[in-house]
């Protein structure tokens, strides 16, 4: 560090600071990139060993006569476009026993009536006990013709509020949280389930992947052919939840120190969901939230359990093609992740809770705590000091890796574990194509991200509610 | 130094993996052509069997082999999908054929190497080539550290009808407390060869309740001489595990001497014994234990006033009086909502049906 400053006592005193803020920016990359090489190493040990079943019928014959029964659980908001078709394609799944249980969260369009219609609604009494708190129901809904679906009307009170109507209406030992828009494939439940069948009293919660619909050929809510999305945005998201799914969800799995099952896809244990009051109101990060009661409550009673992810079971979820609804998302997801954070940081560093106090918990701590702040921090300072010479070469490189370089391998490296292992992109024109992006993401959207995620960390300290508009263009028949 | 190093490895590293993915790529496009004609070899494979099965012709016969015996991996596979979608003579005929070949060689050489996913398959593909062979490969399998490969060896051996022992080993492994829903599936076979042995070890009282309640409910289904006797003899087990099980399963066999025990559990002191017994006297038409049922409703937890309202509902025109009663006596109390609920059910129920 070269600084020279016409006051020596004060331009030391600066230098030094600036010295010690810019080692902590190189520390915390360096962190970063450490453990997002462990979980590289971790996710594919775990893929080699657990190389999923690809045939079907396979898993039919293996599991259809021991295959618990599931209740899915889609909470639906103003979904007026796609309800009909998303449920329709949930009824057909592939899957010995289950139910669906649709959830209108006091939608303002015609969701209801959607439905309603769609399926030849009447309604209905069915007997419950209310053992998590929700909005009052308004009115259930069912047809002869359609005995596996039943459909809550309630008073608005946000996703969570819908999952817990949802909970306490559903019949079966295990429910299956969907969104609405989201699309499963039609083995999903019956490879998700898998986990509960091989160790049905340890298995509390099992996740599964999510990946981008945008540009898949889609028609009555059914998957038929796998595509790229045409827009940059959607393409840059597709590479992003490869490196969530496939490497940080796998590997924080095989630790087991899995803080988060994503709301668009998860499986549950109904009773142990129950324990811990089902979903948490006041959060929009319901679905860690849950993730995290069901670890505190368990370890507080010590009782020996697992939460897995199976990275085979798909479902597809419509990404956001413009940059002030995926801005507004992901500040959000900083926002419910910090809430999740605070809520329950007494969790963190305590031997009591484990390797999830001290992994899991460490984890959010540095990559959505600090990562986002001091990254920035990074953009703004590293730059300019080395433009104003204060800063030597050395200093820029190194920086210019860690924010820069090594996301290139982390992004390239996600998707070579997909090729090896999953081969789930069909044309070798797409794989070239998400290699480009795999290495553009890191020019201009991983900085505008963190630009969002420091948006959703102010929104959290200055107490915002609330999920803000999602607006969807819907799946298109391509 | 250090700095310095941080940008060479970070492009080292970015370097490798953009490498690595091309190669990837490139490999990918070859495979491409490759692919296509491994889909040509099958299509044309799977159209001799089924011609072959339909046929017998030699001429088939001699063009199968030589597949079977050049294309191995595709060809197992195949053959166990042939396998499960045809039956009788033809399959046995192809199986022949294919141990000929050497396929059921080189399932069991699969069985003793290679990832938990090739093993569990030759585990199952191997049910269709039956010899003393495969006999002894199971019985090795049996040990593989996998429960899934040893659970699956296990039923695969005693559906061939192998006197395979029903040794502590396994018995240890079955009764594990994390081990898979499979054993319930090893134990029903047990249960049709080995119903004795499977009796001893539910009678057992130092063995795991897992494996205790699951061999009975194995041991019911088979209906044995002297399942009653076994049932009621567990009755009064400290265990609420092993009084649901009974409870359960004399709702399943629906003997009359299971009466006094149900109508015992009827006030049991754990609501799930509570339950299961209500679901009992539903599902036996228990018409004397109605009154207790009614009673039931008012049970403190959920799941028993609910099990309890659907057996009334079952026990035909005098349970769903007494339901139509209660919701007319009752009115708005949770007594009164619960009987209409039930109704509502049973009604949208009947309506499905």
């Amino acid at each position: 560090m070269d600084w020279a400053g016409s006051a020596p006592d004060m331009g030391t005193i600066v230098a030094s600071t600036l010295e010690i803020v810019l080692l902590v920016v190189i520390g915390t990359g360096l962190l970063q990139n450490a453990l997002y090489v462990a979980q590289l190493a971790l996710a594919l040990q775990e893929l080699a060993t657990q190389r999923p079943e690809k045939r079907a019928s396979l898993l039919w014959r293996r599991y259809a006569d021991i295959s618990p029964p599931i209740s899915l659980l889609v909470p639906a908001f103003n979904e007026q476009l796609s309800i009909v078709d998303s449920l329709r394609s949930m009824l057909a799944l592939n899957y010995p026993s289950f139910e669906v249980i649709a959830v209108n969260d006091g939608s303002k369009d015609g969701t209801l009536q959607a439905m309603i219609d769609g399926f030849g609604l009447k309604p209905i009494l069915r007997h419950y006990a209310e053992v998590v708190p929700h909005e009052p129901i308004r009115g259930l809904y069912g047809s002869p013709q359609h005995p596996r679906l039943l459909v809550v009307d309630k008073g608005n009170g946000g996703k969570s509020d819908a999952l817990n109507a949802g909970i306490n209406l559903s019949r079966f030992p295990i429910f299956c949280a969907v969104d609405a828009d989201s699309i499963l494939e039609s083995d999903a439940l019956l490879r998700a389930v898998q986990p509960f069948i091989d160790d049905p009293v340890r298995t509390v919660a099992v996740g599964g992947t999510i990946r981008i619909a945008n540009g898949c050929r889609i028609e009555r809510g059914r998957m038929l052919a796998f595509g790229l999305p045409r827009n940059l945005l959607a393409l840059f998201q597709t590479i992003e939840y490869l490196r969530a799914f496939l490497m940080a969800r796998l590997a924080w799995s095989r630790l087991r120190t899995l803080t988060i099952i994503s709301g668009a896809f998860g499986l549950f244990k109904r009773q142990t969901a129950i324990e811990v009051g089902g979903y948490s109101h006041g959060t929009v990060g319901e679905d860690m939230e849950l993730v995290v009661k069901l670890h505190r409550h368990l370890r507080d009673r010590r009782q020996d359990y697992q939460i897995v992810f199976v990275p085979e079971p798909v479902c597809w979820t419509e990404a956001p093609e413009s940059w002030r609804v995926l801005g507004r998302q992901r500040s959000r997801w900083q926002r419910g992740a910090l809430e999740t954070f605070f809520r329950h940081r007494d969790m963190l560093f305590r031997p009591r809770y484990g390797r999830i106090g001290l992994l899991g918990f460490g984890h959010v701590l540095v990559v959505d705590v600090l990562g986002p702040p001091i990254e920035v921090l990074g953009y703004v300072l590293v730059p300019m000091l080395w433009m104003l010479d204060l800063l030597s070469m050395d200093y820029l490189l190194a920086f210019l890796a860690l924010t820069f370089v090594f996301g290139i391998f982390v992004s390239v490296a996600s998707l070579i574990l997909e090729e090896i292992e999953l081969q789930r992109v069909p044309r070798v024109m797409d794989l070239l194509l998400l290699t480009g992006i795999a290495v553009l993401e890191n020019f201009g959207y991983r900085q505008i991200s963190n630009l969002w995620r420091l948006r959703g960390m102010w929104q959290f300290l200055r107490g915002a509610q609330g999920w803000g508009v999602m607006s969807r263009v819907g799946f298109r028949s391509t | 130094m250090f700095l310095t190093r941080i940008w060479e490895i970070s492009v080292g590293l970015a370097g490798l993996s953009i490498a690595t993915m091309t190669v990837l790529i490139i490999a990918r496009m070859r495979s491409v052509g490759r692919l296509r004609d491994e889909t040509q070899r099958r299509d044309a494979l799977l159209a001799a069997m089924l011609e072959w099965i339909e046929s017998a012709d030699p001429g088939h016969a001699q063009a199968i082999t030589r597949a079977l015996v050049q294309d191995q991996m595709l060809a197992t596979n195949l053959l166990i999908e042939v396998f499960e979608i045809v039956r009788g003579e033809g399959q046995q005929r192809l199986a022949a054929l294919a141990e000929a070949a050497g396929i059921g060689d080189r399932l069991r050489r699969d069985l003793a190497s290679g990832t938990v996913r090739n093993r569990l398959a030759a585990t199952e593909g191997l049910a269709w080539f039956p010899s003393a062979a495969t006999s002894e490969a199971l019985s090795r399998a049996v040990l593989d550290p996998n429960d899934d490969v040893s659970f699956t060896a296990a039923t695969t051996l005693s559906a061939l009808g192998s006197d395979l022992m029903f040794d502590e080993a396994l018995i240890a492994r079955l009764a594990r407390v994390n081990s898979s829903r499979r054993i319930e599936l090893v134990l029903a076979q047990f249960a049709q060869t080995r119903p004795d042995a499977l009796l001893d070890l539910v009678v057992d009282p130092t063995r795991s309740l897992r494996i205790r309640t699951a061999g009975l409910d194995a041991l019911t289904q088979t209906g044995i001489e002297g399942i009653v006797e076994l049932l009621l003899s567990l009755q009064d087990s400290p265990c609420t595990d092993m009084r649901v099980a009974v409870a359960r399963n004399l709702g399943s066999l629906g003997h009359p001497d299971g009466h006094g025990t149900i109508a015992r559990y009827l006030s049991d002191e754990r609501w799930e014994v509570r339950c299961k017994a209500a679901e009992a006297v539903g599902r036996l038409a228990l018409l004397d234990l109605g009154p207790r049922l009614c009673d039931l409703l008012l049970d403190e937890n959920w799941w028993v006033r609910h099990r309890a309202g659907e057996a009334l509902a079952k026990l035909g025109e005098f349970g769903l009086s007494a339901l139509q009663e209660i919701v007319a006596l009752a009115g708005h109390t949770a007594l009164g909502h619960t009987a209409e609920h039930v109704l509502a059910e049973v009604d949208a129920v009947k309506r499905s049906a």
